[in-house]
Formats: structure tokens, sequence, C-alpha cells
């Protein structure tokens, strides 16, 4: 009799039945399905991308290197490219700063308000950042609002010497803009990443001697090394790739918005599409990295959670201290959207630190116009139709990879989170790539998709350029839901009697409701959001969305009211949004960081 | 009441050289109406082999057979097992009543019938007056029931319970120990059930398999696995076992029993005798099993009385347990020993001098050597 009793025989595999060597009908769903997603992929994703790269290496109907060559041998663009890197940089260090204290405290420390603290934290996501640079540059400009104030009070007096432009001309402006906005990507993937963590391992090093900061920097860091880098790759891509911060802070020499003036002229050359290639390359590389060396997760070597957290209840003077550090914080990322609003509702604002006069006439006006109130329409129009397609396809998927056993699983997780490693920019670039092809004489001239193209109607471009930006999101979400919904629950159903897709239906699906709705909450959000997709696609104002309108009456010379429109538009596009995102918060709860996964 | 075939199942995961066997040449025949428990260490293979029984993963050879029916390619859902799963797996969604009647509904009982049958089932297990509350609102004894009452209420061929009791606290296991098996016992269905708790097995089942890296190590009832291991591995597994190792001095024809043989043989301690129901050829090397509690223990300067072997110990560490005490005792020759008598038998401690008296009906013949079978 044997006595080898085998330690390293898995035995029980993760997810539900194999397919079996005589295939029911039922068993050909998850295949069809992973192949229509895979198809839906190729054809919305890949297939525009591809073509967007191969006219930049196509010239005269030929492979041709000259335009890659003539954008990397350009001294202008290789600033512009270093300049695009040095913002990515700097924004992603300044969310870092910004972010990680705050999700510590939250994590480690228990104090009043906390809840309230942590859902007025992501209020900074409710505006584009581009939106907020108008009002910031009214407040912070040399002439601004701070400066009047600090003359009204006697620290700056005018005479003597210019006041300072505390947004620093240009890069500053940005960063500090960019970072208010997307810092929260980071928070909620620091909080993620430290309720992650098994207590019993700081635990275990402050057990050997170590104090809290060794603990936290050589155990606590390094753990949430994969949720950190995980949240900083999408906001560097972000940042890389954001064009409606730098054109309304005016700091234009950038890779993205060469991109976006260039597509936006017409010009649809090939040097162009070279810069996307390039920056295509670049944020696909970062993501890569980030998800497969630097964000490796360490889940194999951790388990379950042994012990409780230990969480220190803040006395007093702790609360205090800690409502100080969020209420800065919170308090500079409300900046732009108070200035917005302010905007909105001012009537006269010249040379005084708060508007002299007040209005309901620009909010109004929103509602009366046709062009603004059709641009609400649209987004929301735009909005809904994307985030229907999400729930259903991102749903499927997230069900493919979690749930099924089906070949290729891996290529069909891949090609699902693809979008967040592609810009907004690059895939507005592949569309218009896209909309301009004219099929060969060979072809039916049906196949050419210049009707949806930017120039005409680009409802249908807008719909599908938004749901594949953020299907990422819903599949991250829901994945995140069914990975805490035990497989044994289907199970038991299927034993019972209930069919796959039944026990899905029955079991799962009711299970997973709260991300589901979430996720497409959130995916809702951020369509109305959208802004380089909105400015790049939407060429004729009948079609404009919101982001497209604020940027356009924003840009408006000559108008002095414009400015103030764009302004009530942008407080439309916040209600709009804070509620949305409050949707969100109560459902997920801290989970909501797993959608910023990459 | 239905039977159950397992014919030569085999399961392997992954190809080639990175191919794991985790299971390897299983056959069963597990009666009607039978408590049939696979009982063996973490890894053995006896999960999957409960789920590929109930359809939840394929194997990779082999049929499993349901009476007469051939369900190895039919789909869970398609078997009439139900299934009781260690976390329980009870839909936090759903009341308690419509966990246990998702069954019934899934087989096409009418309403009326099902709430009936829900109602039957519940109050079987005593948790009728629970119907309304969710799965969260219930202690894990109670879970466990209502797990029970969901498998039972589908009305199954054939039950499954992958370790039940395994989340439950030690009084409450042994207390639902009892329980289960009544309930079983009396709803009559075929029941295979999982545990790596040895004395769960013997407490509760007709038959044990016990199985050893993917393989069938021994099947019988538990008072014969027991008492008459038929390797090292059963012995060693199911509770605490003595090998010495020897060879076969003489046999001959017991006079007592018909068709047995005593046999001596000469170990390092000293000559032991044993009882064999087959003849073993003199000059054979074998391994003695001797349980713990099978010896007779005295103290050096009294003179043991009754039929057995006599050995010199010397007690090197002891432990008292209250109901027992254990003690471990080198023999001459060096071979320790475990020994474990009464608690209120006169203390073992160490250095002490004690013998052992040894009988020949508590000795197992486990190993033959291969040149002399």
């Amino acid at each position: 009799m044997s006595q080898d009793n085998r330690k390293d025989m898995p035995l029980i595999p993760r997810s539900g039945p194999p397919a079996r060597a005589g295939m029911r009908m039922g068993d050909f769903i998850p295949p069809a399905l992973a192949i229509i997603l895979v198809l839906l992929m190729a054809i919305f994703l890949l297939i525009p991308i591809g073509m967007a790269i191969s006219s930049a290496f196509e010239k005269d109907g030929h492979f041709s290197l000259e335009w890659f060559a003539m954008v990397t041998g350009s001294r202008l663009m290789i600033e512009q490219m270093l300049r695009s890197v040095l913002l990515a940089c700097a924004t992603t260090a300044l969310c870092l700063v910004l972010a990680l204290p705050l999700a510590v405290l939250r994590a480690r420390t228990s104090f009043f308000g906390q809840g309230l603290l942590g859902i007025l934290l992501l209020v900074p996501m409710i505006l584009p950042p581009f939106v907020g640079a108008m009002s910031m540059r009214r407040l912070l400009c040399q002439f601004g609002s701070l400066n009047l104030l600090l003359e009204k009070i006697g620290l700056l007096d005018f005479s003597r010497a210019l006041p300072p432009d505390w947004l620093g001309g240009g890069l500053a402006g940005v960063v500090i803009l960019q970072a208010l906005h997307l810092f929260p990507i980071l928070y909620l993937n620091a909080s993620a990443a430290m309720a992650n963590i098994d207590p019993a391992y700081p635990q275990a090093a402050r057990n050997l001697g170590a104090g809290p900061w060794r603990t936290f920097f050589s155990v606590t860091l390094p753990l949430m090394r994969p949720g950190l880098f995980a949240g900083a790759t999408i906001i560097f891509i972000w940042s890389l790739t954001d064009i409606g911060t730098p054109l309304i802070m005016g700091y234009e020499q950038l890779t993205a918005v060469t991109i976006f003036k260039e597509l936006g002229r017409g010009n649809y050359f090939g040097w162009t599409y070279s810069l996307v290639f390039i920056m295509l390359s670049g944020s696909v590389t970062l993501y890569v990295l980030g998800k497969f060396i630097f964000g490796r997760s360490h889940a194999a070597e951790s388990s379950k959670a042994t012990v409780s957290a230990d969480v220190r209840r803040l006395g007093a003077a702790g609360t205090l201290g800690a409502w100080l550090m969020f209420g800065v914080v919170i308090m500079l990322a409300v900046l732009p959207h108070v200035g917005v609003a302010l905007m909105a509702f001012s009537d006269r604002w010249v040379n005084t630190v708060l508007p002299s006069q007040f209005t309901f006439k620009h909010i109004a006006f929103v509602l009366s116009d046709e062009r603004t109130y059709s641009s609400i329409v649209n987004s929301l129009k735009y909005a809904a139709g994307s985030t229907a397609i999400d729930i259903v396809l991102g749903g499927l998927a997230a069900w493919l990879i979690i749930r099924c056993r089906v070949r290729g699983k891996t290529l069909l997780d891949g090609l699902m989170m693809l979008p967040l490693a592609v810009p907004g920019l690059i895939l507005a670039a592949g569309y218009v790539a896209l909309t301009n092809w004219h099929p060969p004489s060979w072809l039916p001239a049906w196949l050419s998709l210049e009707a949806i193209g930017p120039t005409k109607n680009p409802t249908w471009l807008l719909i599908i350029a938004y749901a594949v930006r953020r299907v990422p999101f819903v599949v991250r979400g829901v994945s995140a839901g069914l990975e805490q919904v035990p497989v044994s629950l289907e199970e038991a159903a299927r034993n019972l009697g209930a069919s796959q897709l039944g026990a899905a239906w029955r079991i799962t699906v009711p299970l997973v409701a709260a991300n589901i709705i979430a996720a497409g909450v959130l995916t809702f959000a951020f369509a109305v959001l959208e802004v380089s997709d909105s400015l790049i696609l939407a060429q004729t104002e009948q079609y404009y969305p919101i982001t497209k309108q604020i940027y356009n009456l924003a840009t408006s010379a000559g108008f002095p009211q414009t400015a103030n429109q764009a302004a009530a538009l942008g407080v439309y596009g916040m209600a709009m949004l804070a509620g949305t995102m409050a949707i969100a918060s109560a459902l997920l709860g801290k989970r909501l960081g797993a959608i910023f996964r990459a | 009441m239905i039977s159950l075939e397992i014919e030569n199942i085999g399961k392997t995961y992954g190809t080639g050289s990175s191919a794991a066997v985790a299971l390897e040449g299983v056959n069963l025949s597990i009666r009607p109406g039978e408590f049939f428990f696979l009982l063996g260490p973490s890894g053995c293979g006896k999960t999957t082999l409960l789920r590929i029984i109930a359809g939840l993963i394929e194997p990779t050879k082999g049929r499993v057979l349901m009476g007469e029916r051939d369900v190895t390619a039919l789909p869970p859902e398609d078997r009439k097992t139900a299934m009781v799963f260690q976390n329980y797996a009870l839909w936090p969604h759903m009341t308690v009543r419509r966990n246990v009647e998702f069954g019934p509904k899934m087989r096409g009982v009418p309403t009326g019938r099902r709430h009936e049958l829900a109602g039957e089932c519940l109050d079987m297990v005593q948790m009728l007056q629970y119907a309304g509350r969710k799965p969260s609102q219930l202690s894990g004894g109670q879970q466990q029931r209502v797990a029970v009452a969901r498998a039972l209420a589908a009305r199954p061929d054939i039950l499954l319970l992958d370790e039940p009791l395994s989340n439950l606290d030690a009084r409450l296991r042994q207390h639902m120990r009892d329980e289960l098996r009544q309930l079983v016992k009396s709803s009559g269905v075929t029941a295979v059930y999982v545990t790596h708790d040895q004395k769960e097995a013997m407490a509760m089942a007709d038959r044990i398999a016990v199985m050893n890296a993917g393989r069938l190590a021994q099947v019988g009832e538990p008072r014969q696995l027991y008492d008459r291991p038929g390797g090292r591995f059963v012995a060693d597994f199911l509770g605490e076992a003595n090998f010495l190792d020897g060879r076969v001095l003489a046999v001959r024809a017991d006079q007592v029993r018909q068709g047995g043989y005593l046999v001596k043989i000469a170990t390092s301690a000293g000559e032991l005798d044993a009882f064999s129901d087959s003849s073993i050829q003199a000059g054979s090397n074998v391994a003695c099993m001797v349980r713990p509690e099978r010896v007779d223990v005295f103290e050096t300067q009294d003179r043991p009385a009754g039929a057995g072997c006599i050995f010199k110990a010397v007690v090197r560490s002891a432990t008292y347990l209250g109901q027992s005490q254990q003690a471990t005792c080198v023999l001459p020759g060096g071979t320790p020993f475990r020994i474990e008598i009464p608690g209120g038998q006169s203390r073992l401690a160490p250095s002490l001098e004690i013998s052992l008296l040894i009988h020949p009906r508590d000795v197992v013949i486990l190993e033959r050597d291969k040149q002399n079978p």
C-alpha cells in the first residue's frame, strides 16, 4: 500500500463544470458568447486603432517610415513629448502625495464623520478638470480672487509689484487641476489595497520589533503596490492624453493637444497618426508593465484575514487633525467647483473677490437655449445608450471570465481591459480613421461608415466610443461582485436542478445586482464626463454633448457671457454626476476602488 | 432507494509533465439506503470523487451509475443528486423557505406541494419556525440543518454531504453527528459523506472507504477497518497504532479459532504471538500493528496474568487526559511504543518501569515481504 501522500495535488477547480466529451447544447453558449464579445471588441477597438496606426506607416498607398521619421526627427515634437511625460509624472506624483496619507488614515483609524469625508473626497470626480480650469483661472490668476483678497487684507500691494500668478502660467496649473480631479482614483485604489491586506502581516512586523513607520514602508506599502500601481497607471495615462485642461490653461505645447488640433482641423496626415502611434505605444507599455510586472499581486502568498484589523479610534484631538487633513484636501479639490458655481450665478464679477451681483439668467439660459439644452439631451442619450451596452457586454464578459471555462479566456479578459490602456484621444483618432475609410471598389459601398462620422451624424459613433472606453469598469465591477459570491451557491442550484444559465439568472444576478447597478451608474457618470472622444468626434453643434458644448462656449471669443453660460452648463453636469456618484458609493462602499483597477 | 456504482473512475488535471493525478482507478459499490463515507487526509481526492458523483467535475475516465442509469455524461441538474456543501451554500438573498423550495421548484413540483414539502423537511430538522428568516440570521448549526433540509426536499436519489460538520464547534459537531445520522437513515436515501475526521466517520458510517493519494486504500465497516486494517496507512489514519517489524518464526493452526493460525514473530523487542486468518510462511518479514489501548499495562513487580506476550518497557513521557492516560514507552532494543490506559488507573510517570501484555488477538499482521508472500 502506498504511503505517498501527495501534497501538491490540485484537487478542486475554482470554477464550474468543465466542458465534457459529449457536448450538449448549453455547453456551446459560453464559447459562442465569448466569440461574439471578442469580435465586437475587434471591430470597435482593434480595427479602428489598427487603421490609425496603418495610416502612420503609409504614404501613397505603400508602407513608409517617412511620417514616423519626420515626427521623431522633429525637435518640436520631441520637446512636446517630453513635456507631456513630465506633466503626467508630476500629476501622478501629486496624486500620490494627496491620496496616500488620506487612504492610510481612513483604513487605520476610525473617527466621527469618516464616512461623510470619504464621500466628499469623491466630489472632484464630478467635473472634468477643464471645466474647473475656467474658474481656477478666475480665482488664481494675477488679478484673480485670491490676489484681490490678499490685497484687501494688506498682504499684497499691487502698486509696488505685480501680484503672483498662482497657477504658474501653465505646467503647474495643469498639474494642480489634473491632480485635484484625479487623486480620488488613487485614494480609492489605496483604500481597497489596504483593506485587502491581512492585518496579521503588519502585526507580525510590529511583533518582531519594527516601528509603525518601518512596518508601513517595509510591509504595508509593498503589499499595497499592485493597487497603487493600478491607480497610478490610470492617472498617468489620463494626464498624458488630457486635452481639455491644457487647452483652457493655454499650455498647448503637448503631444495630445497637437493631435487634437490636427484632427479637429480635418488634417488626417500620416504624421498626426505617427504621434497617435507613439502615444498608444507608451500607454500600452505602461499598462503592460503595470499589470504584469510592477503590479503583480501577492494574492498567492496572502491568505484570508486571520485577525481583525488594527483600527484606532481617534480622540477629540485626533479627530480634529483628521478633519483638518481631509478638510484641506477637500477644500482645495472643490475650489474649481465652487468657482464654476460662482461663475454660473454671477452677473458682475470684475475686480472683486466674489461676484458683486448674482443672477439666475445663465442657469435659465441653459434650458432655454436650444444648443445648450440639446447638448444635455445628447449627453443623456449617448450616456444611456453606452451604459446599456456596457452592462450587457461587460456583465457577460465578467461572467465568462470568472465563472466559465472557456478557451482563450485570457484573451477575452485582455481585450475587455485593453480600453484602459487606450486613451480616448487615440480611440477617437481610430474612429476618425475608420469613418474616413472608403471601401475599395471590390467591396460593397455600404461598408463605408462615413454616415456616422464626426462631420455627419456621430450619435452611434459616440455611443460606441463611450461604451468601449468604459466597458472595463463594468467588467471589473461585476467581476469583483462575482468573486465575492462563492461558486458553491451556483453549484448548489445546479445540483438541485437549475441549468447553467438558470443558476446564473436566479442566484448570481440577484447577488451581484448592487455591483451591476453601481458599475452602470459610474459608467453613465463617466460617459457624461467624457472629454476626448466628445471633443474630437462631435464636430456638428447639433450633436454636441455637454462637454463639447462647455468647451465651445468657454473658448468662444467676443461674447463675455459665454464663459458664465459654460459654467452654468457645468453646474448641470455636476448636479447629474454628483447624484450618480453618491448612488455608486452607497451601493459599493469600499469596493468602489476595485472598479478603478487596471 | 438506489445503488451507486463507481467504475474505474480517474481524474487527471493538466497534461504531459505537468499532469497531476487526483484520482486513479477508483471502484466502489454503494448499496441502496447505505450511509457511505469517503474518509482520507486533505488532498486525497475524496471531495473530487464526491463532485464527480454530483456532476460538478467531469472524470477523465470511468463511469458513474445510479441504479442502472449511467449518469457520467449528464449535467448536474439531470442527476437527481442533492449536495450539502461544506459552507452550506445557502443563498443569502432567499429566505430559509425559498432555499428549501428551490429543489422541488426546479424539478417541477407544483407550488402547493412544494410548500408542503418544504414545511415537512424544515419540520424534520426542527427549523420550521425559522422559515421566514434569511440565512444570515441563523447560527452555524441552524444553517447546517437548513442545508440538509434543502437537500432532502429535492427528494434526491443520492444525497451527497461534503464535510457538513466541519464549520461547527466541537460540542455542536458531536451533537449533530447523531442527529444527522438519524435524519439520513430515517429518510432512507442513499448517502455519500466526505470527511477527514475519522471519529465522525467511525461514529456515523455504515461503511467507510479510506482514500489516500487518489486511490482507495480500504473499504469496510468501521469496526473492521479499525480492528483489521489492510495496511499501515489505514491503521495509522484510523486512530493511533504501534508498528513492530519482525520475522515469522513459526506458524501453527489455531486450536480455538477454526481455520485460523497462531503465528510466532521475532521482533527487535522480543517474541510476539499473533492470530492470522491465513497461513504465513516461516521466515517471512512482517509488520505487526498493535493499538495503544489494546495493551494491558502492569507495574514490573506485578506478575501479569492472562494469555499473551510480555514486554518490559520504560515510560519516556506521559500525558494525562482526564478520561485516559497516554504514554510513550521504550521497548527493549529501543523501539518506541505508545500505550493508553484509563485515567483512573495508577499514574504513569517518566522513568517508570512497566510490563506490557499483548494478546495475540490484538496483533494485526500487516505486511509480508515480496520474496516470502
